[in-house]
């Protein structure tokens, strides 16, 4: 049966949904980052930790309260690894080794969930549910909060560098969004077939005879704020392809949706906060048009795979289950890539040579198509300070945002911002593929070789923490690598961000002029993706050239 | 021992990241 009825109705299902529950979310986030009544749960929650959740901070301050925020859950995380096994609900699990709690720690904290360990290998229950799982929630909200002050700088006039409350935003944006949404989401993951209990590994015997542990657990509570708060740790090492986590298509279909929802809905968010919904909808549409690009390439690669094999089995089925078939596991790969979550429903490293290649190119985007939550919208901004600074002097207009004015000041910021990664990136793979211990990881020699280590890289220091596969990464030598460019991957263009917001809220804004360039517009829509393009490809393709592209050659 | 390594790495990297933090606050104060 052919494959593409099934792809089509799955992309147009999708869109429907997105369609009908993007604007009423972006309308409700909006006020939820605008709004200045707290509710009861809240107000108990600032008196608890003694927080001053009225004060208007400077950037510095909240910059300095995220950074401080995430140190110390770095180090309670850390110390939880290192100490399961002497924890209630361990099930037997023995502490992690030092550089795998800390790979661990980190990579929670920063959203990636780059897992060099099987979760049902060397996790127990406690540390997956009050670890982890509670990380998934608050990194979601650091992440939503910092986009949140951006947009709220580019809307004040001379507010003095002031950018809101992290304390608040973080309160909120764990208990008005992710905790109720991730409830009913968890419930639908349940009736949907998706695992929820507390109990030991059960010992059954297969049908060979054999014997063989079965571990259960808190999955779906894991799985839903697995995919809304775009982390993608899985209970399971086998991720959402693992049927206790994502047991038929209609929850593949569901998980791609929660993917989705948050950071389509935080553009549309960010036209409310600026008072002119045309701006949200105009970045809004540069997300969809690079998302709708990767989604299109991928399922054409993988539905026409080349060689004999897949066009016999009707696409190139390596690696994939084959209930999501080949359309839903690159519908898949694209969210995953897309925004930062790096769930995998399929093998990456058993993608079709092009279809791996666009799973990297996306991620290397900055994971703005449409990001992770809250960094897809701040990565995006970034590219639109960098579009309008551009396209203003070749053609002769004012370099301002939104009426902010781009001076050497900020176009500094963000063009530290554009080159973080990529260098994170290519110094990554340059010190993986030159180092023994680096070398040795790999499963492939070759261009091969050299995409899992580029693909591994390039997901920690995207924050990702999508896995090729084919590189064993539980070393020393890659867990401190990819920990150290998850951390700078993370807080070194945050930082960046937050400095931009508060030069923008310093800033008189300034009325629309003759000489102000459009950006709500078709045309501005064009230009932003062609430079989000251009600007990475210029990047990155010299080291995609020695990858993915000789391998599809070849 | 290792333990006590990562621990500072963590605590050097965010130690940097707020002196890059106020580097650009000094640079926006001119």
């Amino acid at each position: 049966v052919s494959e593409t009825l099934p792809a089509l109705a799955q992309i147009a299902l999708l869109v429907a949904a997105l369609a009908v529950s993007v604007p009423a979310l972006g309308c409700y986030l909006a006020r939820l980052y605008t709004s200045e009544r707290h509710l009861a749960p809240e107000q108990a929650t600032y008196r608890l930790l003694r927080l001053d959740a009225d004060a208007d901070q400077h950037w510095r301050s909240y910059a300095l309260s995220v950074l401080g925020f995430s140190a110390a859950s770095v180090l309670l995380l850390f110390a939880f690894g290192r100490l399961q096994q002497v924890l209630p609900l361990s099930i037997g699990k023995a502490a992690l080794p030092s550089d795998g709690a800390w790979n661990t720690a980190v990579s929670f904290v920063t959203n990636t969930n780059w897992q060099w360990y099987s979760g049902e290998v060397s996790a127990g229950h406690l540390f997956q549910m009050s670890g982890l799982t509670v990380q998934n929630f608050v990194s979601a909200s650091v992440g939503l909060a910092v986009a949140a002050a951006f947009a709220r700088g580019i809307a004040r006039s001379d507010a003095d560098g002031r950018v809101g409350n992290f304390w608040r935003d973080l309160v909120r944006g764990v208990y008005r969004l992710l905790l109720p949404a991730a409830f009913v989401g968890a419930l639908v993951f349940v009736a949907l077939g998706v695992v929820q209990n507390l109990n030991a590994p059960a010992e059954v015997v297969t049908l060979t005879g054999q014997s063989q542990m079965v571990t259960g657990g808190p999955v779906a509570s894991q799985e839903v704020i697995k995919e809304l708060g775009t982390n993608g740790g899985g209970f399971y090492n086998a991720n959402s392809a693992h049927p206790f986590e994502n047991p038929n298509p209609l929850s593949n279909l569901f998980q791609i949706y929660l993917i989705l929802l948050i950071p389509f809905a935080m553009a549309w968010a960010f036209g409310h906060i600026v008072r002119d919904r045309r701006q949200g909808r105009a970045v809004l549409a540069v997300m969809a048009i690079l998302l709708g690009v990767a989604v299109t390439l991928l399922m054409v690669s993988e539905m026409t795979g080349p060689g004999s094999a897949p066009s016999l089995a009707g696409g190139a089925m390596e690696g994939k289950e084959v209930r999501f078939g080949t359309a839903g596991s690159a519908l898949f790969a694209a969210a995953t890539t897309g925004t930062s979550t790096g769930a995998v429903n399929a093998m990456h490293d058993s993608l079709t040579a092009p279809g791996g290649g666009v799973a990297m190119f996306t991620m290397m985007l900055g994971e703005i198509a449409p990001g992770g939550v809250g960094s897809g919208l701040y990565g995006m901004l970034m590219l639109a300070v960098v579009t309008v600074f551009l396209c203003g002097l070749m053609v002769g207009r004012t370099p301002e945002y939104l009426g902010k004015k781009i001076g050497q000041g900020e176009i500094v910021l963000v063009a530290l911002y554009v080159l973080t990664t990529p260098i994170l990136v290519l110094a990554g793979t340059a010190l993986a593929l030159t180092t023994d211990a680096g070398l040795a990881a790999l499963q492939e020699s070759g261009p091969h070789g050299l995409s899992e280590a580029l693909y591994a890289v390039t997901s920690a220091s995207n924050n990702n923490g999508s896995a090729f596969g084919g590189l064993t990464s539980g070393t020393p030598f890659w867990n401190t690598l990819l920990g150290v460019c998850m951390l700078a991957g993370r807080f070194v263009p945050l930082v960046l961000v937050l400095g931009l917001a508060g030069r923008f809220a310093g800033q008189r804004t300034l009325p629309p002029s003759a000489g102000t360039l459009p950006t709500h517009t078709p045309l501005f829509v064009a230009l932003l993706s062609g430079v989000a393009l251009v600007v990475v490809g210029l990047t990155f393709v010299p080291v995609l050239a020695l990858g993915p592209i000789v391998e599809s050659l070849s | 021992m290792e333990d006590l390594a990562y621990l500072l790495l963590t605590l050097v990297f965010f130690g940097l990241s707020a002196l890059l933090l106020g580097a650009i606050d000094r640079r926006s104060g001119r």
